[in-house]
């Protein structure tokens, strides 16, 4: 390569300014202070990270033995049996039940029993003819269903087990449609009354 | 040196950080002008250099002394941290891309001083420090290879790719000089 040396001496100049460069003093501190999180990270990286793992197998195997003691939720299927009109006291309802049963889901499946007769009840005293006047009849009746219901068990002295403070909502949401049901029924009979008679 | 530096890493390796300190004594003041020669700029040039000892720490596991002295693997790593740095920042030569055979690789015979270190600067940073080294350092196209290559790359196919780029580079400042003359 020819202007060898003035090459060369362009190539000087560059490195005459690099040198120019002095390191400054504190380059030193600088850079064992920014190794110490390293050093640091470095030391405690492996037993901290067994322990996460540890505690993430822990975890799991505690969630996995909840899961297993965790009462479950029971679908209950429930039949109507139903009996002959003129013993609407003895209307029962019998709970297939699909696994063992404690006392307190008992009482639970007698509150949904006592709610469901009430509906039916409520029903049929729509469909008669003075479905606003509350017949001695239903109030006959219920008495002999209330005695015909199993007796309560003898730690629940109380009457909340079978008449809680609060309805269950989906009994009386139920209850209600079926009542809003009957209502339409008898509209529907009385318009097409009306319509006859024009 | 060469064993003075070995124990220190041996111990570093043992776990006595403080002894890093010594090799950032020893070290640091070349680091800085072998940086500058591409980075050019003070403050640039030391994060450079403090980046180069941080990484130099963390992978002091990889260092085969078999391979490289203490400084070559430091100027190693100090050269392809200077060229992550220029990366960043976008630095951009703005050169012909086509380059062919017959181009001269001489520089014309009216070339100033000046117009040559203009020229060199519009070179690439890897071109720069691979005349840096060659000709002004006198290192082997071998210990330039290692500077310079990839982990993954092989230091023959290295060598050989370096004495044609070097060839390259002389055609790249022949051209940038003859266009200049035509201005």
């Amino acid at each position: 390569m020819n202007n060898d040396k003035l090459f060369r001496q362009a190539l000087q100049r560059q490195n005459d300014r690099a040198a120019n460069m002095k390191m400054p003093d504190d380059m030193e501190q600088r850079v064992m202070k920014s190794l110490k999180p390293q050093a640091t990270k470095r030391r405690w990286l492996y037993p901290i990270s067994a322990i996460a793992v540890a505690a993430c197998v822990l975890l799991l195997i505690m969630l996995g033995i909840e899961q297993k003691h965790q009462p479950k939720q029971l679908p209950v299927i429930v039949e109507e049996v139903t009996e002959p009109k003129n013993e609407v006291q003895e209307n029962t309802l019998k709970v297939v039940e699909k696994d063992n049963v404690d006392k307190s889901q008992t009482s639970h499946v007698k509150l949904a029993n006592i709610t469901r007769e009430v509906g039916q009840l409520h029903t049929r005293r729509l469909k008669s003819s003075q479905p606003t006047k509350k017949s001695s009849k239903a109030v006959k009746v219920e008495e002999p269903l209330l005695a015909e219901t199993e007796p309560m068990p003898e730690e629940t002295e109380t009457t909340q087990e079978y008449l809680p403070t609060e309805p269950d909502p989906f009994l009386l949401a139920a209850a209600f449609s079926q009542d809003i049901r009957s209502r339409g029924e008898h509209l529907y009979q009385e318009v097409a009354q009306m319509i006859n008679n024009q | 040196m060469t064993n003075d530096d070995n124990i220190i890493i041996e111990r570093i390796r043992g776990g006595e950080t403080s002894e890093f300190a010594q090799l950032v004594k020893r070290y640091g003041p070349s680091l800085m002008v072998f940086v500058g020669r591409i980075v050019a700029v003070q403050e640039d040039t030391e994060d450079v250099v403090q980046n180069t000892f941080v990484a130099a720490y963390q992978h002091l596991n990889d260092y085969d002394s078999q391979k490289a002295s203490v400084s070559t693997w430091l100027q190693r790593i100090a050269y392809h941290e200077a060229l992550y740095h220029l990366r960043k920042r976008k630095r951009q030569v703005m050169l012909p891309l086509n380059i062919s055979d017959d181009i001269p690789d001489e520089l014309p015979e009216d070339t100033t001083a000046q117009q040559l270190d203009e020229a060199i600067q519009q070179l690439s940073p890897e071109d720069q420090m691979l005349l840096q080294l060659f000709y002004f350092d006198g290192r082997s196209l071998k210990e330039i290879a290692y500077i310079t290559g990839k982990a993954d790359d092989s230091l023959n196919r290295e060598v050989s790719r370096l004495s044609s780029q070097l060839h390259r580079i002389r055609q790249k400042l022949s051209i940038i000089l003859t266009h200049r003359n035509h201005e």
